[in-house]
């Protein structure tokens, strides 16, 4: 555990030293509260309370930022430590490559927590403040599921980091990552259903689908958690049947930060460093 | 406490090192010297457990390298090239990651660290970021936190290469004061290292292992070797010049040096010990000897004549690979 606190200890340092922590603290408070101020004016026309109208709008933000910021921090996790040279020094510790990799995880997901509670968090508490209503509960679901959107997207950076050993490439393919699960996939998805026509793909197999992204798990856990948000964010016509429910769909992202972690271990434990 | 087996490495077709093997004792400081690509590097991550060998295995202190991987490493320290180190750290900062790292916990940590610091001189500069330390001092953190955890054996790549003398000076010494206690291995292309630090040199070229002895030893190969050089006053006659290279045991006679003051230098057949010979020679025919200098045989010229790709040691490692 020692070895595991220091190297996420130093990725945490190391993040507040480069600025990553103030810049993504930043981004998403500065977003985070005109979102939530600019969109939750008509509350009061429909009911909805200020909060439920903020986590609609935050979760459609997050999709696109958080998963960016996650893969910017972790991208060259191991591999950026091999271009400088200092993983030959962290591997010559008597530590295992995957104590190394769950360190740096750990660390960014440390970050992003910070980023996201501190940015989120301070949104939430000026809308309740300003304008009161209930939704707390939705909205700590937000914030919550938005750090395991962020660990999510920083296990895949260190999956490709521990893959491709440039640190040049692991950018790109980051960035090819984060299109595909941000933008293309569920372009590819809406044209298959709309190629297939009910024929083979029905309504109870979508659901099912989006958990191959882990943004659709997102999206779908904020959208349609509590009753408000999901008559708000226009969900309410999906029966509950057909969602699976709240446990199933951070099972489903917590697969997704376990499941690349591994990946990057076993690949990074079997990968020679010149 | 270090035994290498047959270590071979090849990446694609190319077989970077061939069957190298070799043990290094307690108290001794061995030099691995090798031109730039002769697989000093490759010999070295195997040894450390970064490179997986193709076949060989590496035995530190009784431990495997491949298959006890974390014992082994509990016993080694290491210094890689260029000394990389985390340059936004201070240097008291690195020193703590590296304790914590290596499972050093709270007066046990304080008083490694305090060790090391000690011994590489590291007080002036221990809250300064190492990012604004000099090489030297950059060098010695390095050092600091291979002999944090006090290891058995100590690897250490290039120590002292792009320093300063000073500096250079400065890592040897702290080489020096723990060199009866320890297995050290110094991968270096700078000769004088192994002059300065070493109790024995190898050397490798093309993968595969040329030579191995104590720096007398391997100095004693070279065709300098025994060789007496003679400056005299004035020059000698040309039939008394003659008649040293007909002398026993005497292979060549090179002469050079100003008009007055020229010189003779005498090599020998194979090593052989001609200096008798040449200073009887020399008092019979009433020289005007200024110096005679009696070589031992430059370490240079014997990395030379085995590392260049013309030398007959390349040539047997071309057809073996």
């Amino acid at each position: 555990m020692g070895a595991i606190a220091a190297i996420a200890g130093r990725e945490f340092r190391e993040g507040i030293r480069n600025r990553w922590v103030l810049g993504a603290t930043l981004i998403l408070t500065v977003l985070s509260v005109t979102l939530a101020f600019l969109g939750s004016t008509p509350a009061g026309t429909v009911r909805a309370s200020p909060l439920a109208v903020t986590v609609v709008s935050l979760s459609s933000l997050s999709i696109f930022l958080v998963p960016l910021i996650a893969l910017f921090l972790s991208f060259d996790g191991i591999t950026g430590e091999s271009e400088r040279g200092t993983l030959l020094l962290l591997l010559s510790y008597p530590i295992s490559r995957r104590t190394i990799v769950i360190g740096k995880f750990i660390g960014y997901a440390a970050i992003i927590g910070f980023s996201v509670i501190i940015g989120y968090g301070s949104a939430g508490a000026a809308v309740l403040a300003f304008q009161g209503g209930d939704g707390v509960f939705g909205y700590l679901g937000l914030i919550g599921s938005t750090v395991l959107l962020g660990m999510v997207f920083a296990s895949l950076g260190l999956l490709v980091s521990a893959i491709f050993k440039e640190r040049a490439t692991a950018a790109g393919m980051s960035v090819a990552v984060w299109l595909l699960f941000a933008l293309l996939f569920d372009m590819a998805l809406m044209a298959a259903l709309a190629a297939d026509d009910n024929q083979r793909i029905g309504p109870s197999l979508v659901p099912w689908l989006l958990m191959l992204n882990p943004t659709d798990v997102y999206r779908f856990f904020n959208l349609t958690l509590l009753d408000d948000v999901r008559t708000f964010a226009g969900m309410a016509s999906l029966g509950r049947a057909a969602m699976p429910d709240a446990g199933l769909l951070i099972a489903a992202m917590l697969l997704w930060v376990i499941i690349p972690l591994a990946a990057a271990s076993l690949v990074f434990r079997r990968s020679d460093v010149r | 406490m270090i035994e290498v087996q047959s270590l071979t490495k090849e990446f694609g077709s190319i077989r970077a090192v061939n069957g190298i093997s070799f043990s290094v004792a307690k108290g001794e400081v061995l030099g691995f010297l090798g031109p730039n690509g002769a697989g000093k590097s490759t010999t070295m991550k195997m040894i450390t457990g970064f490179l997986t060998p193709t076949s060989g295995s590496a035995i530190i202190c009784g431990h495997d390298i491949q298959k006890e991987p974390i014992a082994a490493k509990q016993r080694i320290g290491y210094l890689p090239e260029g000394a990389p180190l985390y340059p936004d750290m201070t240097a008291r900062g690195f020193l703590n990651f590296v304790g914590a790292s290596r499972g050093l916990d709270g007066a046990d940590r304080v008083k490694a660290i305090d060790r090391v610091v000690e011994m590489a001189q590291l007080d002036q500069v221990l809250n300064q970021p190492i990012e604004t330390l000099s090489k030297g001092f950059t060098r010695r953190v390095g050092l600091a936190q291979a002999l944090l955890h006090d290891p058995d054996v100590l690897i250490l790549d290039e120590p002292t290469d792009g320093l300063d003398p000073n500096q250079k000076h400065q890592v040897r010494q702290v080489i020096n004061d723990m060199a009866t206690v320890k297995s050290i291995v110094i991968s270096t292309h700078i000769l004088e290292e192994v002059h300065a630090v070493c109790s024995r040199a190898m050397i490798i070229a093309r993968g595969q292992l040329l030579a191995d002895g104590t720096p007398t030893e391997l100095e004693s190969q070279s065709r300098y070797h025994n060789t007496v050089t003679i400056r005299t006053l004035s020059m000698p006659p040309v039939p008394e010049r003659t008649g040293l290279g007909q002398l026993d045991g005497v292979s060549e006679v090179e002469e050079g040096g100003a008009p007055s003051a020229p010189e003779f230098r005498v090599r020998p057949q194979d090593g052989a010990v001609i200096l008798p010979a040449i200073s009887a020679y020399v008092t019979e025919n009433r020289w005007e000897v200024d110096e005679v200098r009696l070589e031992k045989g430059q370490l240079d010229d014997v990395f030379r004549q085995l590392t260049t790709s013309d030398s007959p040691a390349a040539t047997v490692v071309e057809e073996a690979a």
